[in-house]
């Protein structure tokens, strides 16, 4: 749904692009010792005994060398590629240049938590889930926590794998050379919805950003002429979801399940599962255990004109 | 020769007839048009549709014979003009049932409320 192939034999970003000659070489590598046996296996198989019995399997000498030759070439070839993959990852453990912005990634059964930091001005901070929105050009760096069982972050086109561990903090980095939208999907097995946790990657030019950025710092503070629809609405869900969702300047303030203050301007719904249209939205609401079944939301006890008023009240978050 | 000749163009012309063949049978084209709409759109994460890949919801009515049926939503009668009525303004028909109004051109609700006539 709504995914593009999580392509890793292209790179799109500095890091990706440092590995992708390994991924590659390692490849071609494993391919042809597949080829060699295949081939020899076919050999033994069609290569006839002579005639007059199998008095020809006594050889005069031994086949022991062809063991210390293979093993001598295996082992030759995969030193080869340990020192190559060594260096590989010393090469891109740290970017050339300082990380312009750093932030906190919390791989939730489901859904990924995104936090936004700034040690100078800590009002920038913010929240915000599933979409991850970064400058172009630029490395970030990413402090990796998960907050249940073991997940793992991966962006194919702009770098490996890393899993996020419990009680631990993995920091990386990573960067994008061209904008674009790249997609991202948990890969270590987490449980029932593990294939729907998926997020994207969006690198804009910076003034895009930083107008992204801005908008998104800002709460949604109740205003006093807000139409009465929409009243009802915030008031509905702060009684029925607030326990678990935070909308910034309202009394919603969860943290069981994503930020929502912003949650119009992300372009999926529930980790990449479904596009964030109207139809879905609403579905979505009315039942979550249909479309992700275990999820970490259930589904609610709440009147269809209380959810219709949410629902209204919920397309003005943008 | 001539002979190898005539059976790879028989061959030729059986495919391409089994081509627009099932280009035919996949049904007309508004029908398809109506299917595609409706995926895109996400009535399938509420209704259950007949055509409409993965559309197995189970949030609001089954419209598996919603051509048969003698009300839409048990207050309008059901005729094309009603159905493309309330498939793009339920809302103005019964407020605050959890059916969003949901943004899309009259010439696609038309096609929706065509295709759906055809489920009975
Ligand atoms: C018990 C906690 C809980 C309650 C109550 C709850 N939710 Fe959720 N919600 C979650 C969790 C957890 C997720 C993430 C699910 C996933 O993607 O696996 C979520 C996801 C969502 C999303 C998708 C957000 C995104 O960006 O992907 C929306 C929208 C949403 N909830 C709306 C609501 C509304 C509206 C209500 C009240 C009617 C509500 N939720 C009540 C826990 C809850
Ligand atoms: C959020 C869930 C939801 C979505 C999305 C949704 N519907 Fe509905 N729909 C409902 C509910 C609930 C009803 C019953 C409303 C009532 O009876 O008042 C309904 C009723 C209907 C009916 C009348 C069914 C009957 O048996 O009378 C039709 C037809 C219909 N919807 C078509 C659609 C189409 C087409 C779409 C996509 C464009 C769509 N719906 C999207 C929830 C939804
Ligand atoms: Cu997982």
């Amino acid at each position: 749904m709504n995914g593009f192939p999580l392509n890793y034999v292209t790179s799109e970003g500095t890091k990706a692009a440092a590995i992708l000659p390994l991924t590659k070489g390692v490849t071609a590598i494993s391919l042809a010792v597949i080829l060699i046996v295949a081939a020899l296996i076919l050999a033994a198989i069609f290569r006839r005994r002579a005639v007059g019995g199998p008095h020809d399997l006594v050889q005069g000498t031994t086949p022991l060398h062809w063991i210390y030759i293979g093993t001598g070439v295996t082992v030759a070839i995969l030193l080869g590629v340990l020192v190559w993959t060594m260096a590989t990852v010393a090469a891109v453990v740290q970017p050339k240049d300082e990380p312009a912005l750093s932030l906190d990634i919390t791989g939730h059964q489901w859904w990924w938590e995104v936090r936004y930091l700034d040690q100078d001005h800590p009002s920038n901070i913010f929240n915000t889930a599933n979409e991850i929105h970064i400058p172009v050009g630029k490395p970030i760096r990413i402090n990796l926590h998960a907050a249940d069982v073991i997940h793992s972050f991966w962006v194919p086109a702009l770098s490996g794998k890393t899993d996020m561990i419990p009680g631990q903090v993995n920091t990386i980095w990573l960067q994008a050379d061209r904008p674009g939208a790249y997609r991202g999907q948990c890969t270590e097995y987490c449980g029932k919805q593990h294939a729907h946790m998926g997020f994207t990657v969006i690198a804009d030019e910076d003034q895009k950003f930083e107008a992204w950025r801005v908008a998104q710092v800002q709460g949604k503070t109740p205003q006093e002429d807000d139409p009465s629809a929409i009243a009802d609405g915030r008031q509905a869900f702060k009684t029925h979801c607030g326990a678990c969702h935070t909308v910034r300047g309202t009394a919603a303030g969860g943290i069981v399940g994503p930020d929502l203050t912003h949650v119009m301007s992300r372009s999926t719904i529930a980790a990449g599962t479904l596009p964030n249209a109207p139809g879905w939205f609403a579905g979505w609401i009315a039942d979550p255990q249909h479309i992700k079944p275990g999820a970490k939301m259930p589904v609610l006890d709440i009147s269809g004109p209380e959810l219709h008023a949410v629902t209204t009240y919920l397309a003005t978050l943008n | 020769m001539t002979r190898v000749f005539s059976a790879i163009a028989a061959c030729g012309f059986a495919l391409a007839c089994a081509g627009c063949d099932s280009a035919h049978t996949a049904g007309p084209s508004d029908a398809r048009e109506a299917m595609a709409a409706m995926s895109s759109l996400g009535c399938g994460t509420c209704h259950t549709i007949p055509g409409v890949t993965g559309a197995d919801g189970k949030v609001g009515p089954s419209l598996e014979h919603i051509g048969s049926q003698i009300y839409i939503a048990g207050i309008l009668r059901n005729n094309p003009e009603n159905l493309q009525y309330w498939i793009s303004h339920p809302q103005s028909v019964v407020p605050g049932n959890i059916m969003p109004d949901i943004p899309m051109s009259d010439a696609s609700a038309a096609q929706i409320a065509a295709y759906l006539e055809t489920l009975r």
